[in-house]
């Protein structure tokens, strides 16, 4: 019984002391003091908007060869944003003494581990990001099946812009488990590989001629950037790719459809043979 | 140190219109270069047309067209096997010198007692399948006329017309480039824009075929007064006092000699720009008196360049394939953007009425007083030069 009292004492006294220091670490909370958290976090929303409106506006009327640099300021300028807002919502409610920020930070990293373990994980990918530079804002990549622009760098994770414009996001986190495929790192040019099939018989100069061709007269084509073809030998034909760079990344597609139609038009025009399905001919015969 | 100061002066005075232009006064008064031409009273300005139609061409660019063609073709004539057989005249895509190359001839060919046979082409084959076989036809019908073992030189005043950049319209400089290599009877002489030319080269390597290959010289102030001056004379132009800017740069110049450092440097020291920011630049003083008899005069001010109006995207390729060939047909040009004829049409309509584009008996081209802006706005834009 004794026992029970001497525990019950304990308890209460280190709820008492637990009690004390979170008095001392928070500030007495008053209406004005609400009012102005309430204020600066409006405030960093409406900094927030127009930093993102702000930089994809004037990165879409300057110079196209600027564009991407002023694109790459958007995670900087936000984490800037983000980071004195939390530090002045801080500073309003917390008594920031050295020993108070030990404090907060281990409860916040105990509180985080367990109820936003993956938020916390995106956020700290995001920074890690910033730095490592497996994206930026503009950059055509891919991660796991998603692929296109990355039109938004936020702090839990990125939109990307996807070919049939949908807008699909994505955690940071995924840097930690998943490939980045970079088509562009920051560059204007990306590479477009255009792919061919033709029959094994079929004539490699003049596939070669026609498709370097292609290249050369399409109006999208970066000239300054290497083009060329490469092909293989495969069990159903020759496949050829046509690997070249468009002025701008943002036309792949329509420089690929321009290159294919350059080229079919051409290989139309020499009747070229393109590869059978030798089965499904076989199949198609009708019996005699 | 004097080379540091010289280029910081140079590039405050390449980018004046910025840097002063929200500092003096003068800025409303700059005049849209356009526009100018259109408010001289209609006697004046058919006077001013019909005197700059006079105009002969400028004198340097001649002579330096002369100078390199006679010294690549002596050295030819001395070592014909072992010298080259070709040479190359650069020019700015705005400009055309098959004009200047046909004049220097018609004198050089007596004087060198040589066989010239110039390409009688005064534009592209309506058909680009057809520009290969045409310059075939033309090559092979001047080899029978002309005793083979004569040396003879074969002239192309514009090679943008012997291509157009699309599958069936690069044939033309493909066979031009076999008949550069093997043979060495034929002297070439070929004038081409920087623009064709660098595109040319990016995609056959051309220029490992040609010989001596020679850019046109930027013209100095001196010469485009000494050009400008029977215009001056005959219509009593006077000059205007310079921007402030211009004045603070240039310190005790007179205004007539720090107008044609403007002009030339605006220009690039290309004559046909010059020559087009130089009209722009007239303009109608009238007298003080309103009841005077006596007619006003007309002033120089001081030359600028009008500024490109919003352009997109599309624009960027349609301005760049027009630079890439010089002048072109509509039709040729769609098919070498690979638009519908419609589309290219209502662009070309656009680009038209604010003045980029001229079109003269369905043959289109830049407009050369915008051809330095427009330069630096394609650079800027991922295309080459």
């Amino acid at each position: 019984m004794m026992n029970v009292y001497l525990n019950f004492y304990i308890f209460a006294q280190s709820a008492g002391e637990a009690a004390q220091e979170t008095k001392e670490l928070l500030t007495k909370i008053t209406t004005f003091k609400v009012t102005q958290a309430l204020v600066i976090i409006l405030s960093c929303y409406i900094a927030l908007r127009i930093i993102d409106w702000s930089i994809i506006w004037v990165s879409e009327r300057i110079a196209r060869e600027w564009r991407l640099r002023v694109k790459q300021l958007l995670p900087f300028f936000r984490t800037v944003v983000l980071t004195v807002t939390i530090v002045t919502l801080m500073n309003l409610f917390l008594n920031l003494s050295p020993e108070n920020i030990l404090a907060i930070t281990g409860a916040a990293a105990v509180a985080l581990g367990f109820a936003f373990k993956d938020f916390a994980s995106s956020i700290i990918a995001g920074i890690v990001g910033i730095f490592e530079g497996s994206y930026h804002v503009g950059d055509r990549i891919k991660i796991g099946d998603d692929y296109g622009e990355v039109v938004s760098y936020g702090l839990r994770g990125i939109r990307l812009q996807t070919p049939s414009d949908n807008t699909v996001t994505i955690p940071h986190s995924k840097i930690w488990t998943e490939s980045v495929s970079n088509s562009n790192a920051g560059e204007l040019e990306a590479q477009v590989i255009t792919e061919f099939y033709f029959a094994h018989e079929v004539d490699i100069e003049l596939v070669n001629k026609i498709l370097y061709r292609a290249a050369h007269t399409s109006r999208y084509t970066q000239l300054e950037l290497p083009i060329v073809v490469v092909m293989a030998e495969t069990p159903y034909g020759t496949h050829f790719k046509l690997k070249s760079y468009p002025l701008d990344a943002r036309d792949e597609f329509i420089y690929a459809t321009d290159l294919t139609n350059k080229a079919k038009q051409a290989f139309a025009k020499y009747n070229l043979a393109y590869p059978r399905l030798l089965n499904v001919e076989q199949n198609s015969q009708p019996s005699s | 140190m004097s080379t540091v100061i010289q280029r910081f002066k140079t590039w405050i005075f390449e980018s004046r219109s910025f840097v002063f232009s929200w500092y003096t006064k003068d800025r409303n008064q700059l005049q849209e270069p356009t526009k100018s031409l259109v408010e001289l009273p209609p006697d004046l300005r058919k006077k001013l047309i019909v005197a700059t139609n006079k105009l002969a061409d400028n004198p340097s660019d001649t002579e330096a067209i002369n100078f390199c063609i006679d010294e690549a073709f002596e050295q030819w004539r001395d070592h014909s096997q072992s010298a080259e057989n070709s040479i190359v005249i650069l020019t700015s895509p705005v400009m055309v010198v098959s004009r200047i190359i046909i004049t220097i001839l018609e004198n050089w060919a007596e004087e060198k007692q040589i066989s010239v046979k110039v390409l009688p082409w005064n534009e592209r084959p309506a058909d680009a399948n057809e520009i290969k076989s045409k310059l075939q036809q033309y090559l092979e019908q001047e080899s029978q006329e002309t005793d083979s073992k004569k040396p003879v030189v074969v002239v192309i005043p514009n090679l943008n017309w012997c291509f157009l950049r699309s599958m069936d319209g690069l044939d033309g400089i493909d066979y031009l480039q076999k008949m550069l290599l093997h043979d060495s009877n034929r002297f070439w002489i070929i004038a081409s824009g920087q623009v064709t030319w660098d595109y040319l080269n990016s995609i056959s390597d051309l220029e490992a075929d040609c010989g001596r290959v020679v850019s046109l010289p930027e013209l100095e102030s001196d010469s485009l007064k000494t050009w400008l001056k029977p215009i001056l004379t005959e219509l009593n132009i006077t000059f205007a006092d310079p921007r402030l800017e211009s004045q603070i740069l240039e310190g005790n110049k007179d205004a007539e000699t720090i107008y044609f450092e403007d002009l030339t440097s605006i220009s690039r020291g290309i004559s046909v720009i010059a020559l087009r920011a130089f009209l722009a630049s007239i303009c109608y003083e009238p007298p003080n008196d309103e009841d005077d008899p006596k007619l006003g005069v007309l002033q120089a001010r001081s030359p600028g360049l009008p500024n490109l109006p919003n352009l997109e995207s599309e624009h960027h390729y349609l301005l760049y394939f027009l630079l890439l060939h010089g002048d072109v047909t509509l039709p040729a040009l769609a098919h070498s953007i690979g638009d519908k004829e419609s589309k290219v049409r209502k662009q070309i309509k656009f680009l038209r009425g604010e003045g980029l584009i001229e079109e003269v008996k369905g043959i289109l081209k830049i407009n050369p007083i915008y051809y330095p802006k427009l330069k630096q706005e394609l650079l800027n834009n991922n295309f080459i030069f």
